[in-house]
């Protein structure tokens, strides 16, 4: 009962400690700025990009198919990855598709996270029949291939921004509700939940608040993980001409455009956007990799 | 009116190699205040009757039958909004493990202050008060630094003693504590223990402390209770039970305790282990290990009251 000297707490914070563990991989330290920078670039492509590819009034079919490092009629511009079939600059098209390809991702695992934990904690918490259930639903949605749902689906919706969402999110949905009920399974069992039960918390907040948070490490890997593979699959949908419309080109959709040209030799319409894509989809995945590797609680010890 | 009775209370766990009976017709009162021991080995039904007692016994376990009374209120009828009303406020539990019984991802500040603020309108500075002084009194040096601090920083003594915070911060009429100190050591179970009947003394809390060991329990509690196999088989005042144990079980756990007197002796040990719940002796369930047996222990033996006592044997210590 006597207060002796403390010993100090320990002085890193987590952050600081997550922060020095992820920046052990230089591969993925690398990988992280790079997405920051598409992230940016994605962000500010309006102020950013040489051109605005769809002001109809900026863009000149005289100025169609130049080669990269082309140059404008009026010489204010270059064509530093050359233009497409319509003139628009690829560069420019790259940094807009970049940004509708980034948003439908980010949204889509975003929202396949958050029905997807609903679901999962449920099927955790009520367990027997319900988590039975839920847990079937999950297996045959899974057990689909995904492009194969999202094709189906968009046949049967018809294109759109939303529509593409919607496909996305039923397509992930499941992904998700299996990683949280699996790892919410493994907290339920542990005491710290009796006791937040034994403290006259109602059970939804003992699971949101408690089970929940102990769950995040894994929920966020998945999480970017989905990201990467949201965008791959909405590039796939874009490039069979039943995702977006061609008024929101994303990098799925600039590299169809230009896919008639390459017999032309007019590579660059599509290889370039093609790069982008995979550098994209790369960086997240070497990201979510080391996430894995970091947030490993059995590093912890 | 005692603040606690229970009657005839049946737990039973639901399994394909059949029904195991955790709690088997255990009947017991507690009055304000006072506190109460419960000692038996392990899978004798002691925990089973703490989460019974919190109505947290999880699938595939449940409670068959029989009538827990609090203050007069029949706790099998309350519904879950009751129970989370009860719970933490006029009933609270220390688990045994402090290591796995507080959130690892929150400061043990929001684990105290939600606590609080499930049942009772207090927010900003009063309630920060409220969470440092209940620090203070189970003997945390700097509460202010420590509500910062996240469970990992701290020792297993200290997070045992935040739970206890947590447990009596409402001031609850019960605790109920499950071999809170099992897993600190020696020189800290003392202190914790000393503490706990000091805090629940002043504050008028009745305590359900509950042990594997006799010698824990004899210092602390005004009444035992001698679980076996799910069975209460002995209760009674504590000084009667240790100097004249009337159920053979009883005896073996006393005369297992080292003593003094006993030094250079073999230690005693009751022969053989407890029987698995799925396959219980038909009659007395401790009939296999015991000296006493005959023909009779093959049915259960009754309560027997004894005065202020009671026990479940046909032939008790002092009998014939």
């Amino acid at each position: 009962m006597s207060s002796p000297s403390l010993p100090a707490l320990a002085s890193e914070t987590p952050t600081q400690i997550f922060l020095r563990r992820f920046l052990q991989n230089r591969i993925a330290t690398a990988a992280a700025l790079v997405l920051l920078l598409l992230t940016i670039v994605a962000l500010a492509a309006p102020v950013l990009s040489p051109q605005n590819p769809y002001d109809l009034a900026r863009v000149s079919f005289m100025e169609a198919e130049q080669a990269p490092g082309g140059v404008s009629a009026d010489h204010q511009l270059h064509f530093w990855l050359g233009t497409d079939g319509a003139g628009r600059d690829v560069l420019s098209a790259i940094m807009y598709g970049l940004r509708i390809s980034l948003g439908i991702g980010i949204t889509s695992a975003l929202t396949a996270l958050f029905f997807g934990t609903c679901v999962g904690l449920l099927a955790a918490y009520l367990g027997g029949k319900v988590d039975a259930v839920l847990m079937r639903i999950v297996d045959v949605q899974l057990s689909f291939p995904s492009v194969l749902v999202a094709l189906i689906l968009l046949a049967a919706l018809g294109q759109g921004v939303d529509k593409t969402l919607m496909a996305l999110v039923l397509v992930q949905w499941a992904v998700f509700a299996r990683n949280v009920r699996g790892a919410a399974m493994v907290e339920r069992g542990k005491d710290y939940v009796e006791a937040a039960l034994g403290q006259g918390l109602p059970a939804w907040r003992v699971m949101f608040k408690h089970v929940l948070p102990n769950c995040m490490a894994p929920l966020i890997v998945t999480t970017t993980n989905q990201m990467a593979a949201a965008i791959t699959l909405e590039a796939t949908m874009s490039f069979l001409g039943i995702g977006l419309p061609q008024t929101r080109p994303s990098l799925g959709l600039l590299i169809s455009n230009g896919f008639d040209y390459m017999l032309s030799n007019q590579y660059w319409i599509s290889v370039f956007p093609g790069v982008a894509l995979v550098v994209l989809v790369v960086a997240i995945s070497l990201v979510g990799d080391q996430l894995r590797v970091v947030l490993n609680p059995k590093l912890d010890a | 009116m005692a603040l606690l009775e229970v009657n005839n209370l049946v737990t039973e766990f639901h399994s394909r190699a059949g029904v195991a009976r955790a709690l088997d017709h255990v009947s017991f009162t507690l009055e304000a205040g006072k506190v109460l021991g419960i000692v038996g080995e392990s899978g004798s039904g002691k925990s089973v009757t703490a989460f019974s007692l919190m109505n947290l016994v999880d699938a595939p376990g449940r409670i068959a039958g029989g009538e827990i009374r609090f203050k007069g209120e029949d706790l099998q009828r309350a519904t879950a909004r009751r129970w989370s009303k009860l719970r933490g406020d006029r009933i609270a539990m220390v688990f045994q493990d402090p290591m796995m019984s507080l959130n690892p991802v929150m400061k043990i500040g929001d684990q105290l202050r939600e606590t609080v603020s499930i049942h009772q309108r207090l927010r900003g500075k009063m309630l920060d008060d409220k969470v440092c002084e209940a620090l203070r009194r189970v003997g945390i040096p700097a509460p202010e630094e420590r509500m910062r601090a996240y469970p990992h920083e701290l020792s297993g003594g200290m997070r045992q003693r935040v739970a206890i915070a947590n447990a009596m911060i409402n001031d609850p009429d019960l605790i109920i504590a499950d071999e809170p100190t099992t897993a600190l050591d020696v020189t800290i179970q003392a202190q914790i223990l000393f503490e706990m009947k000091n805090l629940a003394r002043d504050s008028g809390t009745a305590l359900i402390w509950i042990s594997h060991d006799i010698s824990v329990v004899k210092d602390l509690a005004d009444e035992i209770c001698v679980m076996y196999a799910g069975r209460i088989i002995e209760r009674g005042p504590v000084d009667e039970i240790i100097a004249q144990p009337l159920h053979p079980y009883t005896k073996g756990l006393i005369d297992s305790l080292p003593q003094a007197s006993s030094r250079g002796q073999r230690l005693y040990s009751i022969p053989g282990s407890a029987p698995p719940l799925l396959s219980l002796p038909p009659g007395c369930a401790f009939a296999p290990r015991c000296s006493r047996r005959n023909a009779t222990c093959d049915t259960i033996p009754p309560v027997v009251a004894v005065g202020t006592r009671e026990h479940r044997c046909f032939y008790p210590l002092g009998t014939l």
